[in-house]
């Protein structure tokens, strides 16, 4: 038996090269393509781990911002009851203050229409009582003493009347008598007329039942009334204006 | 048929004979570096084809393997297991291809094998641990054992190339008696026991590589997972 050296040292050199060259064109790639494709499928992972993360860290955030609705609603939600409660406080003062203006406004229209009825009842009443006493007398008051009494009084009037006036009436005036005197009467009216005014004055006779009794000189200017028919109208605005 | 001991010179390069068991190494070789060389160019990092899906596979199931028996990062060692388990598997299985006679049952192949893991324990155990860290693997358990580790060192090279090279001439030469005495179609079933003898042998020879290099490597705690081996850092 021989030990063929040779054959084993080519072996050994043979086995070496393939060992190197194995590991340059085959364990090495191919282990760096594993290699690859775990750091790859790594990364992916890791990806996957952070878009966990991110999709933790958005539902948080989408939790948080809920959480900020629910309190910013419930914000509102009192506000909005703090203003509506103070826009009834301030519908409902304005609503009072309104009726109570109301209020005042009919109290003084109501003041107001009593009061022209008032005055309208009284006037009414003033003319009624007044037209009851022309009536009475018309029927019974007529007299010659009241006659007398009211033609004095015309002449009265006449002088009191200021210079101008009375001057005025001696171009002529109306003489108005409640019934036609007689012509002794009617002659001695004549006389106290023209001696109280003075002058020649034409004097236009005419007669008006209305005055009741008594007398009244006229001119288109101005009226000169001593009569009850005069005196009722004066009565009656007197009561009237005592009304009011 | 040759003895195994010795085989034929084909020509001379020079001084040196090349015997037949070195040119079919050759081929064995051409043929491993250009299929992986083929096999490595269409490498894709995206959605493997089949051929890289197995390959793949293949580097896995070493790198597994050499992370169970070994208990360390596989890198280091990847090319040195898995070219000697390669090349043994084929060198095995050559012997199916008619006129050639596996250079694994040569027992110069087989010593030229023992020799390489023999050289390949003692560098690696230096890398491992230095020169110091390597002869303090003498020690252990115990100095008194330092003569019979060195005798274990030298006789287990030896017990791997015996236990290769008669497995493997033992199954060429029961081939050829049985083919010889039986006729043709006789040996087959034999021929497939040997590819199953001859695949066990280099996981075999493969195994015990990685168990006499891991016995003079200075370990970390046992890593169970790659990704254990990641956390406990680099070894000691």
């Amino acid at each position: 038996m021989t030990v063929d050296w040779w054959t084993i040292g080519l072996q050994v050199i043979n086995v070496s090269v393939l060992i190197w060259l194995l590991s340059r064109v085959f364990w090495r790639p191919i282990s760096a393509v594993i290699s690859r494709r775990q750091q790859e499928i790594a990364a992916r992972f890791a990806q996957v781990a952070d878009g966990q993360k991110q999709l933790e860290a958005d539902r948080a955030a989408v939790q948080k911002a809920r959480d900020g609705f629910d309190e910013e609603r419930a914000h509102i939600i009192a506000q909005a009851r703090q203003d509506a409660e103070s826009e009834r406080t301030a519908i409902l003062a304005k609503a009072q203050q309104d009726a109570s203006a109301l209020q005042a406004g009919a109290r003084q229209s109501i003041a107001q229409e009593e009061a022209d009825s008032r005055a309208r009842w009284h006037g009414d009443a003033a003319a009624l009582a007044c037209d009851i006493a022309g009536q009475l007398l018309k029927e019974t008051g007529s007299s010659d003493v009241a006659r007398k009494a009211l033609f004095d009084k015309l002449l009265t009037a006449i002088s009191a009347l200021p210079d101008r006036e009375r001057t005025g009436l001696r171009d002529g005036f109306a003489f108005v008598s409640a019934s036609a005197p007689g012509p002794d009467d009617q002659g001695a009216y004549e006389t106290a007329l023209v001696s109280a005014v003075g002058g020649h004055p034409s004097i236009t006779w005419t007669t008006d039942p209305a005055l009741v009794e008594g007398f009244a000189v006229k001119t288109p200017y101005l009226t000169v009334a001593s009569n009850w028919q005069a005196d009722l109208v004066r009565i009656r605005e007197a009561l009237s204006h005592a009304g009011n | 048929m040759m003895s195994p001991l010795s085989s034929r010179i084909l020509f001379h390069v020079g001084p040196v004979p090349v015997t037949q068991p070195v040119v079919t190494t050759w081929g064995i070789m051409a043929v491993l570096t250009i299929g992986a060389a083929c096999a490595s160019r269409s490498l894709t990092s995206g959605v493997p084809g089949r051929l890289q899906t197995a390959f793949e596979l293949g580097v896995t199931a070493l790198d597994g393997q050499i992370r169970e028996t070994m208990r360390t990062e596989p890198a280091p060692y990847r090319a040195f297991v898995g070219t000697l388990f390669l090349f043994i598997l084929v060198a095995n299985w050559s012997s199916l291809v008619p006129g050639v006679q596996p250079p694994t049952a040569i027992l110069a192949t087989d010593a030229a094998l023992a020799i390489i893991v023999f050289v390949a324990i003692i560098v690696f155990g230096i890398r491992s641990g230095g020169v110091r860290g390597y002869l303090r693997s003498f020690l252990w358990p115990s100095v008194v054992m330092i003569p019979l580790n060195l005798i274990g060192t030298v006789t287990r090279t030896f017990s791997l190339m015996v236990r290769l090279f008669g497995n493997i001439m033992a199954g060429v030469f029961i081939i050829g008696i049985v083919l010889s005495l039986a006729g043709l179609l006789v040996p087959i079933p034999l021929m497939a026991l040997d590819l199953l003898t001859g695949a066990v042998q280099a996981y075999i020879f493969a195994v015990l590589a990685m168990v006499f290099i891991a016995g003079v490597l200075t370990r970390p705690a046992v890593p169970a997972t790659p990704q254990s081996i990641k956390n406990t850092g680099s070894r000691s």
